[in-house]
């Protein structure tokens, strides 16, 4: 993190410890206090756009390119589009062989987040050195037993993932109707020697939080406090029993107070869900269309909503598997009831899934059909139009595609799990930086705290970034020994400025 | 005359997946050739001519590629 003060305007470019580019730029007033801050996006993916015209069937391995931290996701809502859209079921093998691979998935994510990105916020301390913010001070702090463990258990949930799924990061799995690969029995026995350890780990990586965040009353107080605290509509995939489920399920809203707004299945997300953009950013801010955009604001009467595990337990009734439900009983009971607005509960919702994701996989490697050869439906009607959602590790993310007859797409829309929580993240990062920024006086553990708004939500920024305003904005700087400094700006609606500065260099 | 398919340059499953898609657009007794260079289109074929009960009528190397004749 490089955090840059110039005259009224604090920089912290680039923001760390998630996944994807941002920055955020906070402006003083007179009197030194926080007026305004901004996360700002500055990258632009625009997958949507560049799928046009590929084979359908190749979504799956395009768009896991999205991102290397949460493949899985896109890969899985690509495939699940891809039943849609060829109007095709896969077989009762093929989805546990898919549950099996994402709730792997989920797991490994999770606790990527947890000791390498957002864990280190606490686990090290929020305003420790930044040198020592990373997982190298968590080894630090929890011992390099512990850490080997981390990094252990990981590994071979990756390795699984690429046993499973033919490749750990972009992997090869998801057909219409099915999947490519038969599990084998050795690999359903290493998964099963895999799945008692998972839990085991679970549960102590909720005692780590428990010693180190809960416990400490510096930390209770920052996430029962107002300054992490939005009050939004929350949206997340439930099944049948209420519960979160990542994979499969209907859509359910719930505002501020938990009342149901509105389920919905997958196919009628278009209904619910509308976006809007600004010209200055590469993101869209979906909403609920009925509620309308209302701007970076949240309560009753904006349409904004949030997703992320905090949201996935607003939204659903209780957990599918029992000790990630003695877990989030606790942790309703430590956030004084079932909806929770706390931000910084994200970290604790997300660990209490990894315990659920494991217990998951428990009951998935026992079942008979797990290494069946039916693995694939083809029983295939031609392409037309497809969506296909789901949980992804930071929330619900929605693919649909459009295709003509002979299965070649014609449009994508993805509406990315981080792209519903950019406006609250915004809002966050504001209400941080008011609370910690006062006179004037930053140190870097005080901008730490402000980056922690973001952190939280595991945002995915290389996922969100799809949205072309015009033209893509652009500055050059010509830095010449002995001539002034030249910058040439290309904003969003095409029109180039040009600056020059006396240089300052020899 | 039979309709064909050229599916080489594409990984299995495209081919199958190509002729499927085809398959639905086509009269019940239509035979149709499929080209595929993927080493696993031969099983690939033969198990969806099996599963969906067409008629795999030969499968024969041409071209550098395998040549699969189906008849739906």
């Amino acid at each position: 993190m490089s955090n840059l003060i110039q005259g009224n305007k604090i920089s912290i470019d680039p923001i760390t410890r998630l996944e994807g580019h941002g920055k955020i730029e906070i402006f003083l007033n007179e009197a030194g206090d926080v007026d305004k801050a901004y996360l700002q996006l500055p990258d632009l993916r625009g997958f949507e756009k560049f799928v046009e015209g590929r084979p359908a069937e190749e979504m799956p391995q395009i768009t896991s390119r999205i991102c290397g931290v949460c493949p899985g996701a896109h890969h899985m809502a690509a495939t699940k589009a891809l039943d849609a859209m060829f109007g095709v079921e896969p077989t009762i093998t093929a989805r546990l062989i898919r549950e099996v691979y994402y709730n792997l998935h989920y797991f490994e994510d999770h606790i990527l987040h947890f000791y390498f990105l957002g864990g280190p916020d606490f686990i090290v301390g929020p305003t420790a050195s930044k040198q020592e913010r990373n997982i190298l001070g968590v080894i630090d702090k929890v011992g390099v037993e512990i850490g080997k463990q981390v990094i252990d258990i990981r590994l071979r949930a990756r390795k699984l993932i690429d046993e499973i799924a033919g490749r750990a990061i972009h992997p090869v799995l998801g057909l219409p109707g099915g999947v490519s690969k038969q599990m084998k029995t050795e690999t359903r026995d290493t998964l099963r020697a895999f799945v008692k350890d998972a839990v085991a780990f679970a549960q102590f990586t909720l005692k780590v939080f428990d010693d180190i965040v809960w416990k400490n009353p510096t930390y209770r107080e920052l996430m029962l406090g107002d300054v992490y605290r939005c009050e939004s509509y929350y949206m997340g995939m439930v099944d049948k029993n209420g519960h979160p489920d990542y994979y499969d399920g209907n859509i359910r809203v719930v505002d501020q107070t938990g009342k149901e707004f509105v389920t919905f299945a997958p196919k009628d997300y278009a209904k619910i869900i509308a976006e809007h953009v600004e010209p200055w950013t590469y993101v869209k801010f979906p909403y609920l269309r009925d509620i309308g955009w209302k701007g970076f604001v949240d309560g009753l009467g904006s349409g904004m909503y949030r997703v992320a595990p905090a949201a996935r337990f607003n939204v659903s009734s209780s957990m599918s598997t029992p000790l990630a439900q003695e877990q989030r009983l606790i942790y309703e009971k430590a956030f004084g009831g079932k909806i929770v607005h706390s931000v910084l509960a994200n970290h604790w919702a997300r660990l209490i899934e990894v315990l659920n994701n494991a217990e998951r996989l428990a009951e998935l490697v026992e079942h008979e059909a797990l290494c069946a050869p039916e693995i694939r439906n083809m029983n295939l009607c031609t392409p037309t139009e497809g969506v296909g959602i789901v949980e992804a590790p930071r929330g619900t993310l929605i693919h649909h595609y459009t295709s003509d007859a002979n299965g070649i797409i014609t449009s994508a829309n993805m509406i990315v799990a981080s792209l519903a929580n950019v406006a609250a993240m915004s809002m966050n990062i504001q209400s941080a930086a008011k609370a910690f920024i006062h006179k004037g006086q930053v140190n870097d553990g005080l901008l730490n705290m402000v980056e922690m708004a973001f952190r939280t939500y595991d945002p995915c920024l290389s996922c969100a970034t799809h949205n072309l305003p015009g033209k893509m904005p652009l500055q050059v700087n010509l830095n010449q020994i002995g001539k002034p400094d030249r910058s040439l700006l290309r904003s969003s609606d095409g029109s180039i400025t040009e600056t020059r500065k006396e240089a300052t260099h020899g | 005359m039979a309709e064909v398919l050229d599916c080489r340059g594409l990984k299995c499953p495209q081919p199958v997946l190509k002729l499927a898609i085809k398959a639905n657009s086509l009269p019940k007794g239509t035979v149709v050739e499929i080209l595929a260079d993927c080493s696993s289109f031969p099983t690939d074929v033969t198990n969806w001519c099996t599963k969906n009960g067409k008629v795999l009528v030969s499968i024969v190397p041409k071209n550098g590629a395998n040549c699969a004749t189906v008849q739906l």
